[in-house]
């Protein structure tokens, strides 16, 4: 009883060697978006510059592959991809784990700053309650 | 010996040959524990200045901490049991102790064997002890079977690498000379993991350590750091990772103050 799958229709675009203009313009849409958000939260200090670095370049790097489409076709190419999507992806994600990273080594590099900082504000404290104490 | 007098800590002279000697204890809400363990200190030890690293505790420590005398170095908030100690052992370096003794809050350590976990240091034959709470059969039988087959684990990894017996690795009942505390103090302490890594990372820097019989006591109140199943199966793989990293690194050296 089971109803024949339908056909799997094709899509246009997966394979193929070019974007449609229409996808071109949705993929550069969204990433000036996000690059204006970058901008914007590093204008009000959210974002220091030097951590904006990484998402500003994967911004650019995303309209550029949008625009060149070649460019994209050569890396699906290069990585032994089939399709495309599958290049894009795999870059996503290695952009993704560059970013944790980068977020991991600046927690650590914090972790250690704010304890060195406790410890010296906990270490003056007891100072300065003996020094009003006048005891040695 | 006698002559004590709380608010001249500075005069104060340890029993043995008279060194100024402090004794660090690390708290997190141990109110309940604390005034016993002062009192048992006033008794055994009354020479040996007494700190308190508060460790963001919750409840009244730092209060019952001062009525048993002790002084006060008081974390603006929870940082883990090896910031604890380093500050108290920082404390010490700064302050020109010549022996720094760590005791836990809770009563797990004996104060009445701090002359035994201290003697090799006095004597000059090692610069940290540990007092080890597997001293005699009868002790051997505390703890979870998975906690004492982690030592036995952790121990013989330590022997195999440096070549010294210490069937008590994890103890935090030491003794910490002089000599040894320019390794605490510096960047090499793994304050954020502290344990056997440290006694590799001593051996690797030339600091001498030994472990003696101590005793312990069960805990009364409070959480063990490493109770449970799981916990103890991930501290040992935690542990070893520690272990390999610190056979990565360059060896420890004493620098210029940092």
């Amino acid at each position: 009883m089971n109803p024949p799958l339908p056909e799997a229709a094709n899509p246009p675009s997966v394979a193929a060697g070019h974007l449609t203009t229409h996808q071109q313009v949705v993929v550069v849409v969204l990433s000036v978006l996000l690059l204006l958000f970058i901008v914007h939260m590093v204008r009000r200090r959210a974002i220091r510059e030097e951590y904006s670095v990484l998402w500003l370049a994967a911004g650019i790097l995303v309209v550029l592959a949008a625009v060149f489409y070649s460019v994209t076709l050569a890396l699906t190419h290069l990585f032994g991809a089939v399709a495309p999507t599958t290049a894009v992806f795999l870059l996503s994600i290695l952009f993704l784990v560059v970013l944790n990273i980068q977020i991991t080594v600046v927690l650590s590099r914090q972790t250690t700053q704010i304890h060195r900082l406790s410890q010296e504000l906990a270490l003056l404290n007891e100072r300065l309650e003996r020094t009003e104490r006048k005891e040695p | 010996m006698n002559g004590r007098s709380e608010q001249n800590p500075a005069a104060l002279r340890t029993a043995s040959g008279g060194l100024r000697a402090l004794i660090i204890m690390p708290a997190l809400n141990e109110e309940k524990t604390l005034g016993a363990v002062l009192d048992r200190l006033q008794e055994t030890c009354p020479d040996f200045d007494r700190l308190i690293v508060n460790d963001g505790s919750t409840d009244r420590t730092i209060e019952v901490a001062r009525a048993g005398g002790a002084r006060v170095v008081s974390l603006p908030f929870n940082s883990g049991y090896g910031c604890a100690v380093k500050t108290g052992l920082i404390y010490a370096e700064r302050n020109g102790y010549d022996l720094a003794v760590l005791l836990d809050a809770d009563g797990q350590h004996d104060p009445s064997s701090i002359p035994d976990v201290t003697r090799p240091v006095l004597e000059g034959t090692a610069d940290v002890v540990l007092g080890n709470r597997y001293g005699d059969a009868a002790r051997r039988a505390q703890g979870s079977w998975l906690q004492r087959t982690g030592h036995k684990y952790l121990s013989t990894l330590l022997r195999l690498l440096t070549g010294k017996r210490v069937s008590d690795p994890m103890s935090g009942f030491q003794a910490i000379s002089r000599r040894a505390l320019w390794f605490y103090v510096s960047n090499n302490f793994p304050e954020d993991y502290p344990d056997t890594n440290v006694l590799l990372m001593l051996h690797r820097a030339g600091i001498r350590f030994t472990e003696v019989p101590a005793v312990f006591h069960a805990r009364t109140t409070g959480q063990s750091m490493h109770g449970g199943l799981l916990r103890p199966l991930l501290y040992w793989i935690r542990a070893t990772l520690a272990i390999l990293m610190v056979l990565l690194r360059p060896k420890p050296r004493k620098e210029s103050k940092p």
